[in-house]
């Protein structure tokens, strides 16, 4: 039993939400923790940390009581010495402060140390024009918190190791901490954190669904690779909670054997011209370092389109599915021009016929309260009418036929990647032609990674003309051939 | 989430509350069979059967009224018919900027012509008349909610993601957002709605009970909780009350000689707190 060996449980009216045994974390180590989004990884992490709401949750931690744990020594050493960086970066910051009060506030309050790293984190000193705004809940943006939040973690480990009390006791959390950073800035924050742990070694938990991490992390010239231990959490059928180690060389090896699949001399289905605006700003497409006219899907072939957190890739894909309204837009789909459309001709044409979008957030897309049968029977397709159809239709993302009764869960009660699957298959129920997939590995696991990308392939063989919109550069550039990789910017008069 | 609004093993508050309710509705109705002169006991009874059954028209009237003009106005919003949408906006501000006591005033004034005229004849027109009277005054509390769930839907991808799969616009309105995220909110509205409905009623019934008119009258008028507080009788029992203050042995013949009076005023006042508490149970329970 070390330090960092938990055992922990928490449940809700009498519903299990985690419970493991043994958890435990190896001093001085960075332990990587993936599983598919809902499976409790989150919830784990807090209960440790002592940020588990007592009064809504039954929860026990190392045989103690969570009123307990939460006032005990440990718990309170977790806090002294290390730092929580939570999942959703707007949670964590204090709306009537700016952020360069926070960044200085409490254990943080020397600025020594700050400017290196923010410069670090933005390659530039670019985070100034940021530093004295009052956080909103879209200013900065996603990723710019979050990179503030970074900052204050390696802020303290650097507070903490100038005092020389960074030690392998103590204990940093980083829940989702690269989630809306792209691979560039991704990667200044693991360059840090990196010549951090080298410096002094500290123990840390970094809970991601970035299984790209593994080839970046482990190919690292630095060698930190063997101080990287790779963890994965799961569910078992009978829905307990399995902790096993994941092999970074099957993520490896898988990675290493994609290559581009569909065609490239299909048909253009869809055509959006560059230079459109919406919300007063007008986004530009180029390939490689060259502008083009127009973002083109064809038939048959995965389009990917690029850009930073932030600039617009979301609001491309919602134009070309006549979601927002743009000026000076030319937008064509299938041979219909829907330029100036109104709601009725998409609905009468265009939305769950010719062209179908998966959302990024299937918590947001698909009805909580609905179960799995009614998400399908909702679309009013004689061919997915009974539970029989349903089942068949599902079997290629679910690998076998789920049980019957899988048909009769609410949806709310699935597991992250179960609803990622869900919000896939409903677009494709309508066979569409142009299909628009929205960070489509957002918070699945290795094995629906897998599942996906095939159906991906099997999806284009079929002629069907797909717009990828991912943060998984490390997957998709290696599916799709130079020509198909669209890189958008946006400029604001 | 520990449900805090249980009273009893398995009964939650809301249904303690209503179960209170009857129960003590059931003990007046039995004390008032014993001891209130029969005439008085179907005035009170009758009073209060009118009452519920004006409250539960006014509650389907706002039901059904709100349900089609939020329904309009949303899927207006939603297809693109802007000018549909602001005018059926216009209408809701508009009748939200009305004082609940002037709409009903004016309601009832149209009533009484209409009484008068003889256009609105019998028990159950009259009732039905105050019933989607006051319903038509409430309405609007129901239409914010119901435009309120649609608009708190479409601040997520929800809507968007059900509509660019092929999900008609009336299943994803009356189906995936009002009946299946949407209900609870409904019920707790109704079960408020019942509580607004008596005290507006009692309210206006009890103005009315004045006299509006020379040919409409407490007589011609249905009984109501409201119209027999006003009555002669029950403000003399409820001024009967104050004797105990001077004379504390009136209180052994208090609850049998003025019942009329006191079983009036206690049904509207015990109605009233057992709704409001049963409300707030429900909502508590359904983490609303």
């Amino acid at each position: 039993m070390t330090r960092f060996s938990f055992s922990v449980s928490v449940s809700s009216e009498g519903r299990n939400l985690i419970s493991l045994s043994d958890f435990t974390l190896e001093p001085g180590k960075i332990t990587v923790l993936f599983g598919e989004s809902g499976i409790g990884k989150t919830l784990l992490a807090k209960t440790i940390f002592g940020l588990t709401d007592a009064a809504r949750l039954e929860a026990t931690v190392n045989g103690e009581t969570y009123s307990s744990w939460q006032q005990s020594d440990r718990v309170t050493s977790f806090r002294k010495a290390g730092f929580f960086v939570l999942q959703e970066p707007s949670s964590q910051f204090n709306p009537s402060m700016t952020i360069h009060e926070q960044y200085r506030e409490a254990d943080l309050a020397r600025p020594d140390f700050e400017t290196s790293i923010l410069n670090g984190l933005w390659k530039s000193d670019g985070w100034q024009n940021l530093a004295g705004l009052f956080p909103q809940p879209f200013r900065p943006s996603g990723g710019e918190k979050q990179r503030f939040l970074l900052a204050m973690a390696l802020k303290k480990m650097a507070i903490q190791d100038d005092a020389g009390k960074l030690s392998p006791d103590s204990l940093f959390i980083l829940d989702e901490p690269t989630g809306s950073l792209d691979n560039g800035f991704r990667n200044a924050f693991l360059e840090l954190l990196i010549l951090q742990h080298q410096k002094q070694p500290f123990t840390l938990l970094l809970i991601t669904h970035d299984y790209t991490l593994i080839p970046w992390l482990e190919r690292h010239p630095s060698g930190i690779s063997g101080s990287v231990s790779w963890k994965e959490l799961s569910r078992a059928d009978s829905g307990e909670h399995l902790l096993s180690r994941f092999d970074p060389s099957d993520f490896i090896s898988w990675q290493d054997q994609l290559s581009p699949p569909g065609r490239t001399d299909g048909q253009i289905l869809a055509e959006l011209n560059s230079g459109v605006i919406c919300h007063g700003r007008t986004l530009t497409f180029s390939s490689g370092s060259e502008p083009i006219g127009t973002l083109a899907l064809k038939a048959g072939t995965l389009t990917y389109l690029k850009a930073a957190s932030g600039v617009g890739k979301t609001t491309v894909a919602r134009i070309l599915m006549g979601l927002y309204p743009a000026e000076n837009q030319a937008l064509t789909l299938c041979g219909i021009n829907l330029s100036s459309a109104g709601p009725s001709v998409w609905k009468r044409l265009i939305w769950g016929k010719k062209a179908s979008m998966a959302f990024q957030l299937a918590d947001e897309a698909l009805n909580p309260l609905a179960t799995v049968r009614q998400v399908f029977t909702a679309l009013h397709r004689p061919e997915l009418a009974s539970d029989d159809q349903i089942l068949r239709y599902l079997t290629p993302v679910f690998l076998t036929s789920p049980p019957k009764d899988f048909l009769s869960a609410q949806v709310r009660f699935l597991s992250g990647g179960q609803k990622q699957r869900l919000n896939l298959m409903r677009s494709l129920a309508c066979r569409p032609e142009v299909l628009i997939l929205d960070e489509p590995l957002n918070g699945v696991d290795f094995k629906t990674i897998r599942i996906f990308i095939r159906l991906l392939s099997q999806i284009l063989s079929e002629g069907t003309a797909i717009l990828l919109i991912s943060h998984n550069e490390d997957i998709f550039d290696r599916l799709t051939l130079a020509e198909n990789r669209v890189n958008l910017t946006a400029t604001s008069p | 989430m520990k449900t805090r609004s249980v009273r009893f093993p398995g009964l939650p508050g809301d249904l303690f509350w209503l179960a209170i309710w009857l129960l003590g509705c059931l003990l007046v109705l039995l004390w008032d069979a014993v001891f209130l002169n029969k005439p008085a006991l179907i005035r009170v009874w009758t009073g209060f059967g009118n009452t519920l059954s004006v409250a539960g028209i006014s509650l389907v009237t706002a039901l059904v009224f709100s349900f089609f003009l939020s329904s309009g106005f949303i899927l207006a919003r939603w297809n693109g018919f802007g000018k549909l949408a602001a005018a059926a906006e216009l209408l809701l501000s508009v009748s939200r900027s009305v004082p609940q006591i002037i709409g009903l005033l004016t309601g009832f004034l149209i009533l009484t012509v209409l009484v008068t005229q003889e256009v609105l004849t019998g028990k159950a027109g009259i009732l039905t008349g105050f019933g989607v009277t006051v319903g038509l005054v409430l309405y609007y509390e129901f239409s914010d909610m119901l435009i309120e769930r649609a608009r708190w839907f479409e601040q997520t991808d929800f809507i968007a993601a059900s509509r660019t799969a092929g999900i008609p616009d009336f299943h994803l309105l009356f189906i995936e957002i009002w009946w299946r995220n949407s209900r609870l909110h409904l019920i707790n509205k109704l079960i408020s709605g019942v509580g607004s409905t008596v005290f507006l009623l009692c309210s206006i019934d009890f103005i009315l009970s004045v006299g509006l008119s020379h040919s409409v009258n407490a007589v011609n008028f249905p009984p109501t909780l409201g119209s027999l507080l006003a009555h002669i009788d029950s403000k003399q029992d409820i001024l009967a009350a104050g004797l105990i203050f001077s004379d504390p042995s009136y209180l052994a013949v208090l609850f049998t000689r003025h019942l009329q009076g006191l079983s009036v005023a206690f049904l509207i006042v015990f109605t009233l707190a057992c709704w409001f508490k049963a409300g707030i149970s429900f909502a508590e329970r359904n983490r609303l």
